[in-house]
């Protein structure tokens, strides 16, 4: 069955989209990551203008980050000092964003920038967690203890403009949240993604934050600034296809139940070796299309001619 | 050869002695549906464009009993819809991957152009019509700003838009019955663009186009397609907040629903 996508202007088949949403909701679920760095690249692959992908999965990222954010804060395991914080910082990178967004698309450039940030972010990020999980499982293997150090204090802790934060324990600067903050909103306003995965790495070794409440504030800075990317999109480039978005995300929901429960069956390093795979494939197949040479050198475009 | 001269003559004369009363011919046409409306299981549309001839000055002839055979008639049937401006881009390879460099502005492109005709062009239209009606690919009223390479941008536009299904001509498509009755199969992909489209009949004989005729055939998304393109176009402030909230609620309601299941 076909169904026809408004802003997205193409018809595409319902069954297709559904078993994409479900399949990635599945792979979130098992990993427990947000899946839009899985979702925007197949969208592009299967002909949605990558543009359009690229809005609507800050879209659906929204809805997939919520129901989570409200499961940890009612655990108590959102520190919403460090979420506001992480926010503003969001909120800005967002801003900006989805400007060099708006910019790039004018003069014919988007689709290039979203795939190079894909093969730089996926194969750096895939990269260190291929080869981390190896090395764990070495380590595992020949029995060997990772020593557990007290944390050395770092240039980080001389930055100015500290503030307390009760919930993490902790007393820091600003500078360095705001920061953190500020490029996962430029990332989820170019490429689509909840940015969960530079986020959740950059709270626990740069700002020391407990891992108790690493997750629920990344969840609810993810739910709130992927919210300002949507916005921005929408005003900007008019690029957000709710149709798409709720129909991914009705499987994704789905697929992510599944997901959860097999992927407790699966052991941490298992896991963690086939995610940073499957990254490092979506990583190669954009930079192979990048690489090759495409069949038809021209494109058509409606979207710049004002600008000339 | 002779008597196909002087059917011509007898003609031209009827057609001057006509003049005041009546037309030669007469063209009827019809399209099987006047709008094409996008809706949300949109995958494509089928039309059929028919009609039918009336060779008054065909009966009158043969009233008189002069043959006329070899008096050949000829349909071209074009579809277009309303012209834009398009960028075309081309890219070139940049420290080893594709980028791309340069572009090129047209005006006046339609998003769709299918012709149709019962025998290929040249064979019964001279150049100099088709190019001064825009007919076949070759001859669409493109224009462009001033640029090197226009033809190769151009070449590139009219392949590109036969790949998507946008562009067509054939000659063949259009089929005549009894020499009374044509139709022509119109086949819109489901990547057609919005908008009025234009739908231009000519009859030709002896290489003169002799009645034109045109339908209008407006294209536009219906429900909840229309519904969410014009709301996004239009007020996309709202659209924004309305996609955030619609998918914050349908986040919260799943994760309730997922946690009742399980």
């Amino acid at each position: 069955m076909q169904i026809y996508l408004p802003i997205a202007e193409l018809s595409m088949n319902i069954f297709v989209l559904l078993a994409m949403g479900g399949g990635v909701g599945f792979l979130s679920g098992m990993f427990g990551v947000g899946g839009g760095f899985l979702m925007t690249p197949l969208l592009i692959f299967t002909g949605v203008p990558p543009a359009i992908a690229v809005a609507t999965e800050a879209n659906q990222i929204t809805a997939a980050s919520v129901s989570g954010a409200v499961a940890h804060w009612r655990r108590g395991g959102v520190d919403f000092k460090m979420g506001m914080v992480l926010i503003g910082g969001g909120v800005v990178g967002t801003y900006f964003g989805a400007m060099i967004f708006t910019y790039l698309r004018s003069i014919g450039q988007v689709d290039l920038m979203i795939s190079l940030a894909y093969v730089v972010f996926l194969g750096s990020i895939g990269g260190l967690m291929f080869v981390e999980s190896i090395r764990s499982i070495l380590r595992a293997r020949s029995g060997e203890v990772v020593k557990v150090t007290r944390r050395q204090r770092t240039w980080i802790d001389a930055l100015p403009f500290k503030m307390r934060f009760r919930k993490s324990k902790m007393y820091i600067s600003v500078i360095m949240p705001i920061a953190i903050g500020a490029l996962v909103g430029v990332l989820a306003a170019i490429m689509g993604v909840g940015g969960g995965f530079i986020m959740v790495p950059a709270m626990i070794y740069l700002l020391h934050m407990p891992t108790n409440v690493v997750i629920g504030t990344s969840l609810f800075q993810i739910t709130f600034v992927t919210a300002s990317a949507t916005y921005l999109h929408s005003i900007n480039t008019q690029t957000v296809d709710v149709v798409l978005a709720v129909i991914l995300l009705t499987a994704a929901v789905i697929g992510a139940q599944i997901g959860a429960v097999v992927g407790v069956k699966l052991k941490g390093e298992q896991l963690r070796i086939l995610l940073a795979s499957m990254v490092l494939l979506v990583c190669l197949k954009m930079a192979f299309d990048l690489v090759v040479e495409p069949d038809e050198l021209f494109t058509i475009s409606t979207i710049g001619v004002e600008g000339h | 050869m002779d008597s196909n001269k002087y059917i011509s003559a007898l003609v031209a004369l009827y057609f001057v002695m006509s003049f005041n009363f009546a037309r030669a011919e007469t063209l009827v046409t019809d399209l099987s549906q006047h709008a094409i409306e996008i809706t949300s299981q949109f995958s494509g549309s089928e039309l059929l464009l028919f009609g039918a001839l009336e060779r008054h000055a065909i009966e009158s002839i043969q009233s008189d009993e002069i043959s006329v055979q070899g008096l050949d008639y000829d349909i071209i049937v074009v579809v277009q819809s309303e012209p834009t401006d398009l960028v075309i881009r081309k890219k070139e390879k940049i420290a080893g991957i594709w980028v791309n460099i340069e572009n090129q502005l047209m005006h006046d492109v339609p998003g769709y152009y299918v012709i149709g005709s019962t025998r290929p062009l040249d064979e019964f239209l001279s150049k100099s019509d088709q190019v001064r009606l825009g007919l076949g690919l070759d001859n669409i009223n493109i224009t462009n700003e001033e640029g090197e390479n226009v033809d190769e941008y151009k070449e590139a536009l009219i392949r590109n838009m036969i790949n998507k299904e946008l562009y067509k001509e054939s000659s063949d498509n259009v089929t005549v019955k009894d020499e009374i009755l044509f139709r022509a199969n119109l086949v819109f992909p489901s990547n057609m663009p919005v908008g009025e489209y234009k739908a231009a009949i000519y009859l030709v004989r002896d290489g003169n186009i002799i009645i034109t005729d045109e339908i209008l055939l407006p294209v536009d998304k219906r429900g909840i397609e229309r519904v969410v393109y014009n709301f996004a176009h239009e007020y996309p402030s709202y659209y924004g907040i309305m996609a955030v909230i619609v998918a914050i609620s349908v986040g919260l309601f799943s994760g309730f629903v997922a946690k009742k299941i399980s």
